[in-house]
């Protein structure tokens, strides 16, 4: 492993693995969030998050993982409700959302 | 806030019980979040909260962390062996007493020395992911980039003595990558603890920042697109230089503010490429010689009963 100046390793990735949307299934979520398959099945049955049903199979979108982390995270840690985690999880994509415009049109 | 140890962070007693743990969280979270809080560093400090939390809510993590305190923890003690290799590591550096280790050591395995049961099963555990945003710019993600990242983790020396690691990451961004991309660096998470443990992965999530009143949604590229009163109205085509090149655009007679031009395709390269989306924003110039006055009187003129307030 190549050693910088500083003496901390360095190493080199050449090829990162890109995750193309709509290739993650319910494992992949189920591993990325912490949680089990079942949830994150209930989860798309409840129309919380989405997925596109393939042969019977769920795909899901990698921005899907952002939303499913983040419900996980307020189910967890507020005890909330599946479909009040969803609405706050909605909430806060507005906000940023909301941000970004604000900051564009300050740039004016 | 600096605080010693994760029970400070949260404001609790060594003794606070479960309902305590969550009501100080969410009573900091509230305080704290980068989305509701106005201080600068309020994402430091939601971090520490969730970090305390995260050990303390978790009843297995609480009472390891209880035995083998803090230092030794955020050091990267999660075991029996972790606990050994750690002993080593303060006997060395002489920072704590034979007694104190001897007292963890006994809470820990038992007075006979042995492993309690169940120890044996919690010794290896598998590293965790570590997920991370990684900000490139849009022209980055246009033509790919290297980006260097720096991971602090916990790890262990040829001699057994644990240690903080700095690892730094050059990582190939090839062209192409869309605003909220996942990227994952296989073996490049937290190291497990035990032997053969796996390590976790990396996962980075991929911002694109904006820049210059241009965003970048999806693979989507949205653009401003100025032009005159005249273009707007009788049309024109005008070169426009976008992050993929300049292209020239058709600007259609009776194109109003706000209306969206798309360019199919020159948006974020891919399998799919994006599309950029100029939004037209109609630029007035000012009348300040008689001259030019005098054009916007003929045209107030040529439209006598256009009145945009109705």
């Amino acid at each position: 492993m190549p050693q910088r100046n500083d003496g901390i390793p360095r190493t080199i990735i050449e090829h990162v693995e890109i995750i193309e949307d709509n290739s993650l299934c319910t494992h992949d979520i189920a591993r990325l969030c912490n949680v089990s398959p079942q949830w994150v099945i209930e989860h798309v049955e409840q129309d919380i998050l989405h997925a596109q049903n393939r042969d019977g199979t769920y795909y899901f979108s990698t921005a899907m993982v952002w939303r499913a982390r983040t419900i996980a995270d307020l189910e967890d840690k507020f005890d909330a409700d599946p479909q009040l985690a969803a609405l706050v999880a909605d909430l806060t994509e507005e906000l940023h959302l909301l941000r970004n415009r604000l900051s564009r049109i300050d740039d004016k | 806030m600096d605080h010693n140890d994760y029970y400070s962070t949260l404001g609790l007693s060594r003794n606070a019980t479960q309902d305590d743990i969550k009501k100080a969280y969410r009573k900091l979270a509230r305080k704290y979040h980068p989305d509701v809080s106005q201080d600068a560093d309020a994402g430091a400090k939601m971090a520490k909260i969730n970090e305390a939390h995260d050990v303390l809510s978790d009843p297995e993590k609480r009472s390891v962390y209880d035995q083998v305190g803090h230092q030794a923890w955020v050091q990267g003690v999660r075991s029996a062996d972790d606990l050994k290799a750690h002993r080593h590591w303060q006997h060395q550096a002489s920072s704590a007493s034979d007694e104190d280790l001897g007292h963890i050591f006994e809470e820990f395995f038992g007075r006979s020395g042995s492993r309690p049961r169940g120890a044996r099963g919690r010794a290896v555990w598998p590293g965790q992911d570590i997920h991370a945003d990684l900000s490139i710019s849009i022209e980055d993600a246009y033509k790919g980039t290297t980006r260097t990242i720096q991971l602090k983790s916990a790890g262990v020396t040829p001699d057994g003595r644990l240690t903080d690691q700095v690892r730094t990451l050059e990582v190939k961004i090839p062209a192409g990558v869309a605003q909220g991309q996942l990227i994952r660096l296989a073996g490049q998470g937290e190291p497990g603890f035990g032997e053969g443990a796996p390590k976790g992965d990396l996962y980075l999530k991929i911002h694109i920042e904006p820049k210059d009143r241009m965003q970048v949604q999806g693979r989507d590229l949205l653009m401003p697109l100025a032009i005159t009163p005249w273009e707007a109205a009788i049309g024109a085509q005008v070169q426009v230089n976008t992050p993929a090149g300049p292209v020239q655009v058709n600007v259609p007679a009776g194109t109003i503010a706000r209306r969206k031009l798309r360019l199919r395709g020159k948006g974020i390269p891919g399998k799919t490429p994006g599309d950029i989306l100029l939004e037209v924003e109609i630029a007035v110039p000012s009348a300040v010689t008689e001259e030019q006055k005098a054009a916007w009187q003929a045209l107030a003129k040529a439209y006598p009963g256009f009145n945009p307030r109705f």
